[in-house]
């Protein structure tokens, strides 16, 4: 579907390195936020 | 307000007005007015997108949840990069190629004129009456606070940036939400320094955490299971927050024109993928950081005296009417728990330090937090048996009240202004949304199908400032709501799902047409609004509910339904 070429930028990577990105740092804040709350309860 | 204040606020309100106009040329016909011939780079469409998510309600009463509640409402956010991730692999592809003006135009290209038209229709009605809210929220807040004409700021609130939203159409609001943001982030985060900075001398950031972690406000995952089980009714836990989260966002980024609209302008696909993507990485911890501040606001005044109600509007009518005694009482009581809980905090915080048993000055400290937030309890009670109208949540007001109260001067003028620009931005948003929706779903499909590319323009400029019109008439007879925040959610749960249904067969069911998925639609629409009026379930749950109920419905229907052509441009 997708016909376009992605634009080369020289510090960001391609935007499907992004997905796993995203995904592990909603992972990693899930898991930060979990020991903060278990710190401070 | 002090005249420095004022300055700030005119100031930067008029800043933002000329930048917007400023910013206001671009070709006139409908490519250049709602999608600025798709030229923005990624961060402005990151920025566009995050300040129409962004609203004033957004930046009043999250703090007050968190004071509130705690910080457990940053799990609504949970969904949201899962669902960033989904658009980029699935709608944005779609939205791109077919070069679309707005997200229900594919809906007619995939499945028939009559879905494109309910979806449309249900999107306006929707961001219609939300936009209203919008604009009376942080309007209802600020006249009590400062004692502002409602009327009047009504009109401010929602009128003046109509002139550069008319005027610029979508390049004007993309490039005044990017200034906006800035002096949002600016202003938030000096009100974060000062909450520490006036904390009381040898109490610092990390014992204001610790004190409020003690009293229950970090909060921040909770499992929504008590006693008897996973409680459905529960409305921010982890479950709630990933899964139903998730539908919602899903939902408002890929179904909902204000946000369609800002990612369209981008200059292509990549574009539009990297500032949908770099949203994900962001917005839960600026959630966090906001959440974060309203708890800091919690810590600061377990040492100095609270408000028994932040709305002093309330207090003043209790205290013209005959239960003013009780009133006083309850304010006598409260005074004495706010001078010996600050004496027990402090009790506890020297124990933690000095490596003492601390249990049984937390306990009491917590016992007196507990009174406190009873008498709290007991005068809303008061607010609603004495009859004397008005809200008895008190939730929006926290934030702006400690503002008030304890910011210095010129400080108070760019928060408010940080509200203002809040609303600004969002409502700019969505009046662009609205008129394009107006004018490529409706006007051009039923009105008048033949225009000149400047009448298009014109009559599109001509539906901004209508839209604008009606959203300060629906903010001018909004009453009492609650949590604003919770009652914009509330009313796009209703029938985010059931748009969201739709597009899911559109993209993932592709046997299923037109009929079948329009009467599953109106289906599922109804029984949304009857879950909703007759039972207590979290308003996240109808999300998923609507979007699932409208995928299973049409897939159940479409062998019996006559078959037509399948559409040949779609892909998962």
């Amino acid at each position: 579907m997708d016909q376009q070429t992605p634009e080369k930028s020289p510090w960001l990577p391609s935007w499907k390195a992004w997905y796993v990105v995203v995904l592990l740092a909603l992972a990693v804040e899930i898991l930060l936020f979990g020991l903060l709350t278990n710190y401070f309860s | 307000m002090s005249w420095i204040d004022w300055i700030v606020l005119i100031v930067t309100l008029a800043g933002i007005i000329a930048w917007g106009l400023h910013k206001s040329r671009t070709t006139k016909n409908l490519d250049g007015y709602f999608l600025d011939n798709r030229s923005m780079r990624w961060w402005l469409v990151l920025l566009s997108i995050m300040g129409t998510q962004a609203s004033a309600v957004t930046f009043l009463s999250a703090p007050g949840q968190a004071y509130a509640d705690g910080m457990r409402f940053v799990q609504n956010y949970f969904g949201l990069p899962i669902a960033m991730v989904v658009l980029c692999i699935a709608f944005l592809p779609v939205f791109h190629s077919l070069k679309i003006y707005t997200a229900y135009e594919f809906l007619e290209k995939r499945f028939d004129l009559k879905t494109r038209t309910l979806t449309s229709l249900l999107f306006l009605l929707q961001r219609g009456v939300s936009t209203g809210i919008s604009i009376y929220a942080p309007a209802i807040i600020l006249s009590s606070l400062l004692g502002w004409n409602i009327y009047l700021t009504n009109i401010v609130m929602g009128g003046l940036l109509i002139i550069y939203t008319v005027s610029g159409g979508a390049k004007a609001v993309a490039y005044t939400q990017q200034l906006q943001m800035v002096i949002i982030f600016a202003g938030m985060f000096m009100a974060g320094y000062m909450v520490v900075h006036l904390l009381p001398e040898g109490i610092g950031f990390a014992d204001a955490l610790k004190t409020s972690g003690k009293l229950g406000k970090l909060n921040v995952i909770t499992s929504g299971v008590n006693e008897h089980g996973f409680n459905w009714n529960d409305r921010y836990n982890i479950w709630s927050g990933i899964v139903g989260g998730f539908f919602l966002q899903l939902s408002y980024f890929g179904t909902d024109q204000s946000q369609v609209g800002r990612y369209l302008t981008a200059k292509n696909l990549t574009e539009s993928r990297i500032g949908l993507l770099m949203n994900g990485l962001v917005k839960v911890p600026m959630q966090f950081g906001i959440l974060l501040l309203g708890v800091l606001v919690f810590a600061f005044y377990q040492f100095k005296p609270a408000p028994l109600f932040f709305n002093e509007v309330q207090v003043k009518k209790i205290e013209q009417s005959a239960y003013k005694d009780s009133l006083h009482l309850l304010q006598l009581r409260y005074d004495l728990v706010n001078n010996e809980r600050a004496e027990a905090v402090g009790e506890w915080l020297a124990d933690e330090k000095a490596g003492r048993s601390s249990e049984a000055s937390a306990a009491k400290m917590k016992l007196l937090v507990k009174q406190g937030d009873s008498i709290r309890t007991e005068f809303k009670s008061l607010i609603k048996t004495s009859g004397v109208g008005g809200d008895a949540s008190d939730t929006n007001y926290i934030f702006l009240r400690f503002v008030i109260n304890y910011l210095p001067k010129g400080l108070i003028g760019l928060l408010i202004a940080v509200i203002f620009l809040a609303a600004w931005g969002s409502i700019a948003a969505a009046l662009n949304s609205l008129a394009s929706c107006t004018v490529v779903d409706i006007h051009k499909k039923f009105i008048r199908k033949d225009c000149t590319e400047l009448a298009d323009y014109t009559t599109s400029r001509w539906y901004s400032l209508a839209w604008g019109v009606f959203s300060i008439v629906i903010a001018m007879f909004a009453t009492n709501m609650g949590s604003l925040i919770e009652a914009v959610n509330v009313l796009g749960s209703l029938f985010y799902g059931v748009i969201l249904g739709v597009f899911l067969v559109a993209f993932f069911l592709r046997r299923v047409q037109g009929h079948a998925v329009f009467v599953s639609a109106v289906v599922n629409e109804l029984a949304i609004i009857l879950l909703f009026w007759k039972s207590d379930i979290g308003f996240l749950w109808l999300n998923a509910i609507g979007a699932l109920g409208v995928v299973l419905l049409a897939a159940v229907l479409q062998p019996f339904m006559q078959k037509k052509r399948p559409f040949e441009g779609t892909a998962a």
